[in-house]
């Protein structure tokens, strides 16, 4: 509703609730970690994904399996950030962090995975 | 009947006075040899980055980082050095600008240049050179407080000397033109003066000097507070 006010009522964005009931994902980086809450997500499924920084910034990247980028932002402490988004396939997504936060940047790995509608991958 | 367009082009005639004391020339010499020196540094920097990217050679990730932070923060400081000497040269043409405070941007600058890279490459600071808070004070141990305060410290530096030295061409210009708004030229471009308008070097020159002052006071509020996190986190 705030995302909405302060788009001065334009409602075709991601930030806007399509008002469906969604999955959530609860995320926290940690330097130099994921920490991913991993509920089952089937494709059409709308998935809020709450993302929010355990010690510094970082930065969430969601990545599909031709490693093209479909979905980001930044993991802030003492903030949460939320995407709404629904997988149109099924498959192993990886979490990457964008935002350069220490030594150990380059191994914050992290997946979500999702299924076909019915459970199969 | 309207007033005739009036017509700017390369060929515009402005009363300038060229460089000529040799103190100031030699002063700006410094600069621009300066320049030359640590940006071939840091292109080295940078091609050791790509080539450690590449497998060419091989840099551990700390290493990695603090190249990083050094050639970041090093381009846009060294960068900021050859623009201020190329203004000065231009704009001292114009102006009556201080060859002390020229000196004294120097002195700052390689002062902050020191403790950047002792930091750095001495006391491992790597948070980047955006210094994104909290990371500075936050690096899980790999770096200790007092690289981070002395990193901070050295920008500070840096932006003092560059504060100095665009209030200096404030002050100059003000002097000379009785205005900002008159050194940009807007009585004659909004009112309806007939009088030369001031040369293109003395716009942009203010137009720096209006951008760079609050933006490195902005600049020194934000590495004050991370130096406060850092040293009592």
């Amino acid at each position: 509703m705030r995302g909405r006010w302060c788009l001065g009522g334009v409602t075709k964005t991601p930030y806007t609730s399509s008002g469906a009931s969604a999955v959530v994902v609860d995320v926290k980086g940690h330097q130099w970690n994921w920490e991913i809450s991993a509920p089952a997500i089937a494709v059409g499924q709308l998935v809020e994904i709450r993302v929010t920084g355990a010690d510094v910034n970082h930065g969430f990247g969601l990545y599909d399996a031709n490693a093209r980028l479909i979905a980001q932002t930044q993991a802030m402490p003492r903030y949460t950030n939320v995407i709404r988004h629904t997988f149109t396939a099924p498959g192993t997504y990886r979490v990457l962090c964008l935002e350069y936060c220490g030594l150990g940047h380059h191994t914050m790995f992290g997946q979500l995975v999702v299924t076909e509608r019915g459970g199969a991958q | 009947m309207s007033a005739p367009a009036r017509v700017l082009d390369s060929g515009a005639q402005f009363s300038a006075t060229p460089v000529t004391d040799t103190p100031a020339r030699g002063l700006l010499a410094l600069y621009v040899g300066i320049t030359a020196i640590v940006l071939a540094l840091l292109m080295v920097f940078g091609l050791l980055m790509r080539a450690s990217q590449a497998g060419f050679v091989s840099i551990p990730p700390n290493r990695f980082y603090q190249l990083l932070t050094a050639h970041g923060i090093g381009m846009v400081a060294i960068a900021g050095l050859g623009g201020a000497a190329v203004m000065w040269y231009f704009l001292s043409r114009y102006v009556s600008l201080s060859r002390g405070i020229l000196l004294a941007n120097l002195a700052f600058f390689l002062l902050g240049v020191v403790l950047v890279l002792g930091s750095i490459f001495i006391g491992g600071f790597a948070a980047g050179w955006t210094f994104l808070f909290p990371l500075p004070a936050q690096s899980l141990g790999t770096w200790g407080a007092g690289a981070a305060a002395t990193y901070l410290v050295g920008v500070l530096l840096v932006g003092v000397g560059f504060l100095l030295l665009f209030l200096d061409t404030t002050r100059a210009i003000i002097g000379k033109y009785g205005s900002l708004g008159k050194a940009l030229g807007w009585p004659q471009a909004f009112g309806n003066s007939t009088a030369e308008p001031p040369p293109p070097t003395v716009v942009a020159s203010t137009v720096a000097s209006i951008i760079n002052i609050p933006a490195i006071a902005v600049g020194a509020v934000i590495l004050t507070i991370t130096l406060v996190k850092a040293l009592s986190p």
